[in-house]
């Protein structure tokens, strides 16, 4: 008995944290509940949100990616750029928007396949891989914009962010269509299904004949297409590319995914439960704004919770 | 005779005594090599401060070593720790943290190289000594905010605060100049909302959401310790068709002068920011380093660790 | 026995690690559906010959003859294809994923789809698993839950099953009782004689000389990398393999 109440626990006890969380916070303030406070939540979290359907996929193979900021920044600086650049003759504004926004995610693809392939090929754990390429990747930004921004990206570009699918901004349309869709590639698909193997017992997979190698670098190439556009959802948020943009990204994402139940050691987690991990750490911080509280706390709420939930997940899974 | 002989030889051995080290020091002009540690390159500000320092060195043939501590506090205690070992003729130090930067600090001051504190603060009560700070005046340009909104709304009415990174010495007395300055001269303006975002255009524009959610229609102005929060909050206050109990347009207020806020006033979005006059502070770090490199001695005497303030102005839409 | 032609043969295989001799002079005769079982104290070669066998390592000299064919070079996937078949000490079984996930792993069945978007087909492989499961007696009562949450010799029982997938000719088992209690030995043991029922050759590898002789038909003994010697396992005794393990007694191999 007590054997399915800790796996129950395990399995859905961050969505009833997300209930209690919710139930206090509506308690607090009227304005919690409220459908424009609630949307503005989702398109708050859309960015976080959609570099950690990445984040889930590398951890889950138990590897780590911690040039995520620096990738989101060096495609939005990227695609902002060639915004202001003026198209060749005969294209369309329109289209040169979307080469821009190609050419971004390409630059993401890129900066991921260059993890993948040193991780991979050359032996060096992903960790100290992907610290690199977030130096690396942030001095470009800083190259590329002259430590400047660069303002004024057009109001067509703008509607990534700020436009409306009815009543839904378009950042949080953008993030559950990829969240189904990653769910489903988990749960349905061979790929999918590797990568959770991978991270449970790498040697048997190998043995059973999968290219281990071309799957990791797959992912992380993958990864790297996420950050880049949750980059582009920034840059267009802002209406501007910043050099400061997504710093610090890594740990939130990180935060958010390990919220969600992953293991850092691979071969567990959901990206459905990542989507309520990241939803969470929002809430507290949006709740902490609504109740005007002072900033130190929110640092020390927001670390608190975060680790009694590891704690407590750590406990359910007992000696494992 | 023979009196006035012997005084005018001593007052002229006196003179040449004074003169000598002068004279030798200006001959030096040229050959002197100074740091220049900055907090980050990652801000237009510090941009400009390195410009105007480095404008000012060229012109004197004075070498600058400048490097770039990315907001990293032990980065920069490496960097200032190689400038010491570089035997630099003196040193000018924008701190990450005006009290963690003390140690090295003092380090510098045994290796009998003069520290300029530039921007920043740097914490002397632990037995570092800097010859002179020369900052901004940041506690008048807040007192200039306050001003500002006193008259535009007024004497009274309810305003929203962004506060910067806390424990940063220009948030710190932003906030001192703003709120005393308030208390004098406006005592009918209340500051209903009070969070810090980071100085940064993102977090401006999350905390603003979700300050606009709780304080809906309540809100005449908001005032930013810098300029990026305040764009912020003007796409937050659009995003939401957000006005003053009145109907009007929410007054903004911000502090940087960049170049996009004063894009923002001249299209009538903003009302005011605080030009600080960065270039002339890295002019004037230079000069003074090059006086007190000369000949430290009468210099930090002069100087006695003294505050230069360098002058700030309230910029309006009139002022463009 | 009959007189048949053997399933695997080596004759004279010899594999060196830099300097340390591994395999020396190894002759081998696996015949088909015969269980034999392999001996010999830590460092007598035992797992080197497994894995020349299963074509992890690559012989440095001498020859493998497959079926009466030599064959010239042996990878993980040219042996399964021949029909050689391993389970190793650690299983290699996927602890997250279930009992058909793990039987499939490398081969699933697919639904539809290319590339990376190969939709996976899970109510055949589910089907199929347990047609495999039913065909060697293994009894599992939650097929669907996570291989990690089975006991030793339930998991021992998927990873054999899942070594039946490719209807092999020789199965390795390199001490499958090692980690397990003493009933579920037992029910390894059953599967092992359920294979020689299937006309499966086993080869046997484990320290537990009383299960070598409950279930083999012959012993080889190695002892320093080489073979010492070659008995059928009904005429010879425990206390004499022993003496042959640890060196008491000399022997010569058998052609």
């Amino acid at each position: 008995m007590r054997e399915l109440w800790r796996r129950w626990a395990l399995d859905y006890g961050i969505y009833v944290v997300l209930g209690l969380l919710s139930l206090v916070l509506w308690q607090m303030s009227p304005y919690f509940l409220t459908a424009s406070n609630l949307l503005n939540i989702g398109a708050q979290i859309s960015m976080i949100a959609v570099v950690a359907i990445g984040m889930t996929l590398v951890i889950l193979m138990a590897e780590i990616d911690l040039s995520v900021g620096s990738v989101a920044a060096l495609a939005g600086a990227i695609t902002a750029g060639l915004l202001h650049v003026t198209p060749p003759d005969g294209l369309a504004a329109g289209v040169w928007m979307v080469v821009a926004i190609g050419v971004g995610l390409s630059v993401g693809t890129l900066a991921g396949l260059i993890n993948g392939l040193f991780t991979v090929w050359g032996g060096i754990p992903s960790f100290i891989v992907t610290l690199g390429t977030l130096s690396i990747g942030r001095g470009l930004v800083l190259l590329f914009t002259g430590g400047r921004p660069i303002f004024d990206l057009g109001q067509d570009f703008a509607q990534i962010s700020w436009g409306k699918v009815g009543s839904v901004p378009v950042p949080i349309v953008i993030m559950l269509s990829l969240y189904v869709l990653a769910w489903l590639f988990l749960r349905s698909t061979q790929m999918g299904r590797y990568v959770y193997a991978v991270g449970t017992n790498k040697r048997a997979v190998e043995l059973a004949g999968v290219n281990v190698r071309k799957l990791k670098i797959a992912v992380f190439s993958l990864a790297g297409t996420f950050s880049a556009l949750a980059g582009i959802m920034l840059t267009s948020r802002l209406d501007s590319a910043q050099p400061t943009a997504a710093s610090g990204w890594e740990l939130s994402v990180i935060a958010a995914v390990v919220l969600g139940g992953a293991s850092l050691y691979g071969g567990r987690g959901s990206v459905a439960k990542t989507l309520v991990g990241a939803f969470i750490l929002q809430i507290i911080s949006n709740g902490l704004n609504l109740l005007n509280v002072q900033a130190y706390w929110q640092q020390i709420a927001k670390g608190s919770i975060i680790l009694i939930a590891l704690l407590i997940e750590r406990i359910l899974r007992g000696r494992r | 005779m023979k009196v006035l002989l012997k005084g005018l030889v001593f007052s002229l051995l006196g003179l040449a005594l004074l003169l000598v080290p002068l004279s030798s020091g200006f001959a030096q002009g040229s050959g002197f090599t100074f740091g220049l540690s900055l907090s980050t390159l990652n801000n237009p500000f510090f941009v400009s401060v390195q410009d105007g320092a480095q404008a000012e060195a060229d012109l004197l043939g004075i070498t600058l070593i400048v490097t770039d501590a990315q907001n990293a506090l032990d980065k920069q205690i490496a960097d200032i720790e190689d400038l010491i070992q570089k035997k630099v003729d003196a040193l000018l130090v924008n701190a990450t943290d005006s009290a963690g930067i003390a140690t090295v600090v003092k380090k510098a001051n045994d290796a009998g190289i003069p520290v300029f504190a530039i921007d920043r603060a740097i914490d002397t009560s632990t037995g570092a000594s800097v010859v002179a700070q020369i900052a901004s005046d940041n506690v008048f340009g807040g007192r200039l905010q306050a001003r500002f909104l006193a008259d535009a709304l007024g004497g009274s009415g309810n305003i929203v605060e962004l506060e910067g990174i806390p424990g940063s010495s220009a948030a710190i007395d932003r906030k001192a100049g703003l709120e005393d300055e308030l208390a004098k001269v406006a005592s009918g303006i209340k500051i209903i909302a009070d969070q810090e975002a980071g100085f940064d255009q993102a977090k401006g524009l999350e905390v603003m959401q979700n300050i606009l959610q709780a304080n809906p229609g309540q809100i005449d102005a908001v005032v930013t310790a810098n300029d990026s929060m305040a764009l912020g909050a003007i796409q937050a206050i659009q995003q939401a068709g957000a006005t003053r109990p009145d109907g009007s347009r929410i007054i903004v207020v911000g502090f940087d002068s960049i170049d996009q806020a004063l894009t923002q006033i001249g299209a009538g979005n903003m009302d005011a920011t605080i030009a600080q006059q960065p270039e002339l502070m890295g002019k004037l770090g230079v000069s003074a380093a090059r006086l007190s490199a000369i000949d430290s001695l009468i210099f930090s005497k002069l100087a006695n660790g003294q505050f230069f303030p360098v002058p700030v102005k309230t910029v309006t839409a009139a002022d463009l | 026995m009959t007189k048949q032609h053997p399933l695997i043969e080596l004759r004279d295989v010899g594999k060196r690690f830099g300097g340390v001799v591994a395999l020396e002079e190894m002759n081998l005769e696996i015949y088909p559906g015969e269980v034999v079982g392999l001996v010999g104290d830590n460092g007598a070669g035992k797992s080197t010959l497994i894995k020349i066998l299963a074509g992890a390592h690559p012989h440095d000299s001498g020859e493998i003859i497959f079926e009466g064919k030599r064959v010239a070079s042996l990878n993980p996937s040219s042996a399964k294809v021949l029909g050689v078949e391993t389970v190793y000490q650690d299983l290699a079984l996927v602890d997250t994923l279930d009992v058909p996930g793990n039987i499939f792993l490398g081969r699933e069945l697919i639904r539809f789809g290319v590339g990376a978007l190969r939709v996976l087909d899970k109510p055949s492989m589910d089907e199929r698993s347990q047609q495999l499961l039913d065909r060697l007696e293994v009894r599992l009562p939650h097929p669907e839950s996570e291989v990690g949450m089975l006991s030793g010799g339930q998991r021992q029982s998927v990873a054999i099953s899942r070594a039946l997938f490719t209807n092999p000719k020789l199965v390795i088992l390199d001490e499958p009782t090692s980690a397990l209690a003493v009933r579920e030995v037992e029910h390894v043991l059953a599967l092992v004689r359920q294979l020689r029922e299937q006309h499966i050759a086993v080869l046997f590898i484990s320290h537990v000389l009383q299960e070598v002789f409950a279930v083999t038909d012959r012993i080889v003994v190695l002892r320093k990398g080489r073979k010492v010697t070659d008995l059928v396992t009904t005429e010879t005794s425990l206390d004499t393999v022993v003496g042959f393990m640890v060196g008491q007694l000399d022997g010569d191999s058998h052609a």
